[in-house]
This record gives structure tokens, sequence and C-alpha cells, in this order.
């Protein structure tokens, strides 16, 4: 009961918001809409279509063509129910939420029972219980549906809100053992922004773990269909493009070349405006390393047993450091923090990131109305907001990767933080 | 642990090979060998000579007297050829009198066209030792004239001290005066007419252009491209200073100019001349109309003594000439004021100066010889052909010290980008060098050209500079902000790790 109150809450205030006057503001906000996923792009696009112009052929258009050929059908038949649609996407995802936490509850209680012998003696209350656990989902359901920066990406019509519908679905496959289902959703969010990839990693792992059987088959089902999903994925999209495949310059080749240098919540914009031209390529490469390769290898190393976590991770991580980051990513993987309920007790930095996180969340939109329209700002100011909010990202991440360490080393050691006697510290390694 | 040695791997192995490739300069490979081995003193043109006198011995002497001259000379070699004249050139020599016609007679039985041809040819009874007219053709007396011959073969046609000059490291003062060679020029001619409202000016200055500039300058046709243009300017007034001297004439008066004061008049011209229409050079020739109520205007030199020439006119080097016309008395007098100043006094002064600013530079007096002056705008044939030696040696000795002063920066500063272009124009160079000028040869007109042009082209091609201002120390400038943060946790956990990978305990610590 308490459930569908909130859905139909959090559908009528999205629904509510997008018919009145702010909508146009908030659908041209630079923190809420960016040149991969704004709405004003995707209706020039689909005219563009319309008129049978190739919407690839100028800077206009970012988004993949199946995107662009579902919305064309959307637009042409059932264009004033847009709204009702875009809210219902996401009142979808969030019901796609609460089953996968559901699910990766499961998982914890079965990983726990697994190591239930490494646990030392005094740490045995600390174990969780599934009545404790049940607690998470309905979490993980409000957090996504009230959320603020959720509420604001879809009230801005983005196509965020069609990505964050196929990672949860993506990720409730996983969750529930579906290895096609999953990965052909993954491959699908890959596709239309090309950063989901990183989650094939902790997906595959994920199915391992739910499927019992043989692990290395496992991975490699779920690499294969992945890149079967993904390969068919990219083919369709030719086909729809008339059998070239010059759209990838203008979808993957976007993404990853960073020709637009619109500011936004990112770190790319700033840096690329004062990079000389001899250098764009490394610092391009750079950052992009950055972004997709450099983590997933460590991280997944080490924290092999818990895969859940290297989602939460991975999906934060890519947002912070993405080419074009939208509050839509930052509310998605937000709905993922109320799963770690266990591990608030050992995060020490709760409350700086939280008032970080309102701080510059109200004081972006000031500097930006200071620089853009009062001119006495500059671009600085928003760059340092920004970064100031991509600094608290990051320290809520590490200090959720902090406390999971402390609870794992607490759970076999128990909490007094003694070797031999003496008193010892302990450091992430 | 595994976690940080990959991450410290991912860094190494990708970042390394990354940085390296995506930041190198694209520099193509260059002949530097080749242009070191270049020596733009070693270079001389060559010519012929035709030695024609009424018997061998005559003809010997002269041939080795002028051989025994020039010996010694490394900057040009000279075949010599030596014939005893025929009976019908002999008779033509004896019976016609003036020299024009006889050079005119004579054009029939010999080749005077060819071009760095040379004749020297003995006409008995001349009033001097030797006559130099316009044409390729020397007449000499006897055998006494050696000496005359060979010192009029080295001032006047051959201009070895030129040469040389055009050769040098430094430059001598025909070659500061003249202009750089280039394929094409522009020459401007600009009426100066400050005042238009007291005065009106009749001139043609089209006409005046095509028919005296364009006749010189089509003899010149070979050397060099020229455009030309005139144009009038109006309301461009220059304060000469003149102090008014008072004297007897029909004026009743002067005003002297100090020579110093007209580079002056130089800048003013340059504001409103419109030289840099193009990138060819101009060569500006200006007019100046002195107004009525300013006229006479004398020039006087730096030490008080005054021009006594009629027509008042200097030349800037490297830049072009003026000549000042002053109106005369009586029409300054009238209700309306008419001026035509004398198209051929000032059309001459204007081809003396571009004479000069093109390289054919003043004859000394060599005594016991005679050059027949000027009558007509063209330039003597010889005088065309010395000039095409000297720009010759001229273009091949600065192709290769730009070529060599551009390898020693290229290979000095690491960070000049070389391009495909810049590559390909050193390239072709030095191939025209290699072909045109190689050991032991005499300089090729055309090659020198070629191999000029695109020297300058390689010297001065704007891509060289677009990493100039990224000298490695500067480089680093540009990592450091963005990789020493990312740098700084890895390189204090490479201790950690080194000892990890040798296999000893790290430290007293439980770790997961």
């Amino acid at each position: 009961m308490g459930a569908v109150v909130k859905y139909v809450i959090a559908g009528l205030v999205r629904y509510w918001l997008i018919h009145t006057d702010f909508w146009h503001t908030l659908s041209n906000r630079v923190e809420i809409a960016t040149p991969l996923n704004s709405w004003k792009r995707l209706i020039e696009g689909v005219y563009l279509y319309d008129q049978n112009i190739n919407p690839y052929e100028g800077d206009a258009f970012h988004e993949s063509p199946i995107v662009l050929v579902i919305f064309h059908y959307l637009l042409k038949h059932v264009p004033y129910s847009l709204p009702f649609i875009f809210s219902a996407m996401d009142l979808l995802t969030a019901y796609l939420l609460y089953k996968t936490s559901r699910g990766f509850v499961r998982i914890f209680l079965n990983c726990q029972e697994k190591y239930l012998s490494d646990v030392s003696q005094e740490s045995k209350d600390m174990v969780m219980t599934e009545s404790q656990l049940k607690e998470t989902s309905e979490y993980v359901l409000s957090v996504y549906l009230f959320n603020p920066y959720s509420i604001l990406n879809c009230v801005g019509m983005t196509t965020t809100v069609l990505q964050n519908m196929l990672l949860a679905a993506a990720l409730c496959g996983a969750a529930h053992g579906y290895v096609i289902i999953s990965c052909a959703f993954l491959a699908f969010a890959t596709h239309q922004a090309l950063y989901p990839v990183l989650l094939i990693v902790p997906t595959a792992m994920i199915l391992a773990e739910v499927n019992k059987g043989c692990n290395k088959c496992s991975y490699i089902k779920t690499l294969l269909a992945f890149v079967l999903s993904w390969s068919f994925v990219v083919y369709i999209s030719a086909f729809i493009m008339d059998g070239s495949y010059n759209y990838v310059y203008n979808t993957y080749g976007f993404i990853l070349t960073v020709p637009d240098l619109k500011p936004n919540i990112g770190l790319f914009w700033y840096f690329f405006t004062e990079m000389f031209e001899h250098f764009r390529l490394l610092f391009v490469c750079a950052f992009q390393i950055n972004a997709l390769i450099l983590y997933i290898v460590p991280l997944t190393l080490r924290f092999k047993k818990e895969p859940i976590l290297l989602v939460t991770v991975l999906l934060a991580l890519s947002t912070v450091f993405r080419s074009y980051p939208c509050v839509g990513d930052v509310g998605f993987y937000m709905a993922f923090i109320p799963m770690w309920k266990h591990l608030f007790t050992f995060m020490q930095q709760k409350f700086i990131v939280a008032c970080a996180f309102i701080i510059t969340s109200a004081l972006g939109p000031t500097v930006w109305h200071l620089w853009i329209y009062s001119g006495s700002a500059n671009a600085n100011f928003f760059f340092g907001v920004t970064l100031s909010f991509a600094t608290a990202q990051i320290f809520l991440i590490t200090d959720l990767l902090f406390a999971y360490i402390k609870r794992e080393y607490t759970l076999k050691n128990g909490s007094s933080r003694t070797i031999d006697g003496k008193p010892a510290k302990l450091v992430l390694r | 642990m595994w976690a940080s040695a990959s991450f410290v791997g991912v860094l190494i192995i990708i970042g390394m090979p990354l940085w390296w490739k995506t930041t190198e300069v694209y520099r193509v490979s260059l002949p530097y060998e080749k242009i070191s081995s270049f020596k733009p003193l070693s270079h001389f043109v060559t010519t012929e000579l035709k030695v024609l006198a009424n018997d061998d011995a005559t003809a010997s002497k002269i041939v080795s007297e002028i051989q025994k001259a020039f010996a010694e000379s490394d900057i040009i070699k000279i075949k010599i050829e030596k014939t005893v004249m025929s009976e019908r050139q002999q008779h033509i020599l004896r019976s016609v009198v003036d020299m024009e016609k006889a050079v005119e007679e004579l054009a029939s039985t010999l080749d005077l066209d060819q071009e760095n041809i040379f004749h020297v040819v003995q006409k008995k009874s001349l009033s001097h030792n030797i006559w130099v007219g316009n044409e390729r053709i020397m007449f000499f007396d006897d055998e006494k004239a050696s000496e005359t011959i060979v010192k009029a073969l080295d001032g006047w046609i051959y201009q070895t001290s030129v040469l040389r000059g055009a050769r040098s490291d430094t430059p001598d003062q025909a070659r500061s005066t003249r202009f750089p060679p280039e394929s094409a020029y522009h020459i401007t001619l600009s009426i100066v007419h400050p005042r238009p409202d007291t005065m009106q000016v009749v001139w043609n200055a089209a006409e005046a252009v095509e028919d005296y500039i364009g006749s010189f300058v089509d003899e010149l046709s070979s050397l060099h491209n020229f455009t030309l243009k005139s144009q009038w300017l109006h309301l461009l007034d220059f304060e000469f200073q003149a102090r008014e001297i008072k004297e007897a004439s029909e004026w009743g008066r002067h005003f002297a100019v100090r020579q110093d004061r007209l580079s002056l008049l130089l800048t003013r011209l340059e504001e409103r001349a419109a030289t840099h229409v193009s990138e060819l050079s101009t060569i500006n020739l200006a007019l100046y109309i002195v107004p009525c109520d300013k006229a006479p205007i004398i020039i006087y030199d730096n030490e008080g003594r005054k021009n006594p020439l009629s027509i008042q006119a200097f030349m800037s080097p490297k830049w072009g000439g003026v000549v000042i016309a002053s109106p005369p008395a009586e029409q300054c007098s009238q209700q309306v004021r008419e001026f035509e100043p004398s198209v051929g006094q000032v059309m001459g002064a204007f081809v003396s100066h571009l004479r000069e600013l093109l390289g054919i530079t003043k004859k000394d007096a060599i005594e016991g010889a005679h050059l027949e002056p000027l009558r007509s705008v063209s330039p003597r044939r010889w005088e065309v052909d010395a000039l095409l030696r000297i720009r010759t040696l001229e273009q091949v000795t600065s192709a290769e010290r730009t070529l060599q002063s551009l390898a020693q920066l290229l290979e000095e500063i690491s960070n000049i980008v070389i391009n495909d272009e810049v590559g390909a124009s050193i390239a072709a160079a030095v191939s025209e060098l290699e072909a045109g000028a190689g050991e032991g040869a005499g300089a090729d007109a055309a090659r020198a050209g070629r191999a000029h042009a695109h020297a300058q082209r390689a010297f001065t091609h704007p891509s060289l500079l677009a990493l100039l201002y990224f000298p490695d120390d500067q480089k680093y400038a540009i990592y450091i902000p963005l990789f020493l943060p990312i740098m700084f946790p890895v390189v204090l956990s490479l201790r950690i790790l080194l000892l990890w990978f040798m296999g000893k305990p790290v430290h007293k610590e439980k770790t997961d």
C-alpha cells in the first residue's frame, strides 16, 4: 500500500512539473541537459530524420539511431502523451531498481552464509538479518522516486531517463540470473552512452554468482551474449541509417573525442577550453582512460567477492569522470547507496559529503546566473563549484569503499584494533 | 596488492607510450649532409667571348692578355674563341665610319642576339682605344689596347666587383641598392599633388608608365615579371622645412631642402602609396608636384652644395625614386594655373633610378675607353647579360645560405614542426642546386631562380612556428598540473610494491 502511494505521488510530481512553466527552464539547464541527452536536440534530430535529412551530418544530434526511430514514432503518433511516457519510464525504473535491490539482498544473504565461518566471535551481532535487509529495498525505491536529481532529470525530459531504465533492467536481469536479458539491455545502454560497458565485469560476476555452476562458462556465456547483442544493436542502427556506419562518428566518436565544450557538471569542458591543439589528443586519451580503463582492473581485483559494491562504485566513478555527465546519472547511482545501509556506521564523512552536495547543488545555478546573465563572474566560478561537486562525489565513493573494508576487517578480526597487543591502524591498500 | 600493482601497470604500460606517441613533433627528414656540404663562396658564372682581329697575331695577343687577366678569377670563367675576320667583315669595318652603322652591318655576319656571348672586334683608326655601344660588341684599335680591353671587360662588361659582391657574405654597395632577387616586381608610379585646388597638373600617368617604363622592363622580361601601376595621390602634403633663398631668377627665390629631410618624405608617401597590396616587392616611383607658394625646390646635399641639375630627384635604395617637380613662374602668376611637367625629363630620371634599383650599376670612366651614352630607355644588351649573371650568382648563393641557416636552425631547435610542404620545398631546392650549380659547373640561371624561390618558401613558411613556443620545459608546465596529483599516490606506493614483489614482509600490519 505504502509503495503504491509513493509511486502515485512521485508520478504526479513529475507529471505536474512537466506541465508548469518550469519545464522550459529545466530542460535547458546545463546541469540537466547535455549535448548528448537534451530534449531539444532530440526533437531536432527527429525533425531532420522526418525531412529525410541525415541527422548525423551536422552537430545537432548525438543519440543512437534506435532512439531516433523510437522517438520518431512516439512524436509522430502520441506527441501529447510524452510527459506521461517519461514519468512512466521513471516509475518503471524505480520499480526495476526495487526488484534489483531485492535480488541483491538475496545475494548478500547467500554470501554471508558462505563466509559465516570467517566471522570472528565478537562481531557476530554485526551479521545482517533478513528483516534488516528487507528495508533497504524500500529505501532504494524512495530514494530514486523522491531524489531531486532524478525528478529534475525526468522533468527535463532527457534521454537519460531511457538510459536509466535500460541500466535498471540490465541490473535487474543480472540480479535474477537472466543472462540474455541483462546482456541485451546492457548492450542497448552501452549503445546509447558508451560508459555502461564498464558494468559488464560486475554483471558477469553477479550472473556467475546467481547461476550456480562453473564460473568460467558463465563468464564466457555472459561475454558472448554481450558481444553478440552489442554487434546486433550496432548493425541494426546502421540498417536504420541505410547501411552506413557514419553515425558512429556522431555517437561514439562524440563521446570519445569531446568536440563540444558546452559547460556541464563534468570536468572535461574546462580543461579542453584551455588545451593547446598539439596536446589535445594526449589529454583526450588520458581523460578517457581515466574514465573507462583505469579503475576497473584494480577495483575488480580488490573487490572480487562483492560484485554489487563494484556495480555501485563503477556507476559512480563513470558518472563523475565521464565526458558529459548530468544530474540524472548522479540520481541513478545515488539510488544504490541505501543498499549499503550497514556500512553507514563505518563511514566517517557522511556529514561533509551531504553538506557539500547540498551547497554545490544550490551554488551551481547561482554562479551560472552570475556568469552568464549578470556577467560578473566567469567560468572559473562555475567550474569551481562543479569541481567541488565532483570532489564530494569522490569522497562519497572512497568513504563507501573504506567503510566496506573496515567492516570486512571488523567482521574477521573483531572490533579491537590490536596486533599482538599493540594498537594498530587500518590502511586501505 | 595486486590492485595497486595493476593500477601502476596500467598507467605505465598504456600511459607512457600514449604520451610519447601523441606529443611527438612531426618532422620530415631532411638532407642535412647535402646542405652542410654547400659552399656558397665556390660558385662562379660562365660566359663566352669571341675575339675577332685582322690577323692571327693580334688575335692571339689579345686572347692571351685576356686569359692572363682572368686566369685567377674564381668568379667568372670565360671561354674565349679567336677568329680572324673574313674579307667581307674587314671591308665593312674599313668602309663604314659611323660606329652604329658599323655595328648594324656587322650584325648580319655575327650573331649579336645570342645571350651571354660578347664580341671583341678590331676596327682600325678608332678615336679611342676601345668603343662600346649598346650591342654586345666592343671595337678595339690594335693590340696596344689590350690593357684597356681587359679593364673594360672587368669593369663594364663582366663587372667582376659586383659579381663578387653578389656572392659575398656581406653586401656591397651595389647589392645594398638593388632590390633582392624575386620572380616579379610591381612598379608603381605615384603622382603626388598636395594642393589640387590651386593648380591643375596635366600628366598622363598611364601612358608615361607604359611608354617609358614599359619599354625598359620589356628588355628585362627574361629576368623578372613586372606589373606596372600608376596612381594619383591628392592632398598628400609634406613639410619640407625649406629655407627661402633669394636669388636672381624668374622666381626671385628658391627653397633649399636639406638632403637629410628627404627620407621623411618617403615615410609620408608610404602612408598612402598602398605598397602592401601584394606579396611582391614594389618599386615606388613618386613625382611630387610642388605647390606654387613653395616652388621652386632645390635639394642641397649635406655639405651645403646645390643640386645643379634641372631635374630635382633622389633615389632610396630598395625603395624607389622621387622626382620633385616645381612649376615654372609664369604658370603660377596666372589665374588658372596649369602645369605640365616634361615627360621626357621626369621619366628619364625615373628610368635612371630604375636601372640602379634593378641592378644595372653606373659605369666608371676608363681612360682610353669610350662608352656610347644611352640614347633610349632600353638598357644595353650586355648590361642585361651582366644583370642575368649577377642575379644567377646571387640567387644560387642566397639559396645555399638560406638552406644552410635553415638546416642549422632546424637541427638546433628540436621542437620546430617540419611539415610535408616545407620538406618538399627544401628537397626541391637542394635538387635544383645540385643539378644547376654543382661542383665545377657554372651556375644555371633558370635553376638558380627556382632554387632560390624554393629556399625562400621553405624559410618563410609560417608552419615552422607552430610549436616554437613549446620548448620542453614548457611542455612540463602543461603536464604537471594534471598528472602530478595522479602520480603522487602511485609514486608513494611504488616502494611498497617493490618490497612486495621482492617477497619481503611489508609491515607488521594486518591487511586484507
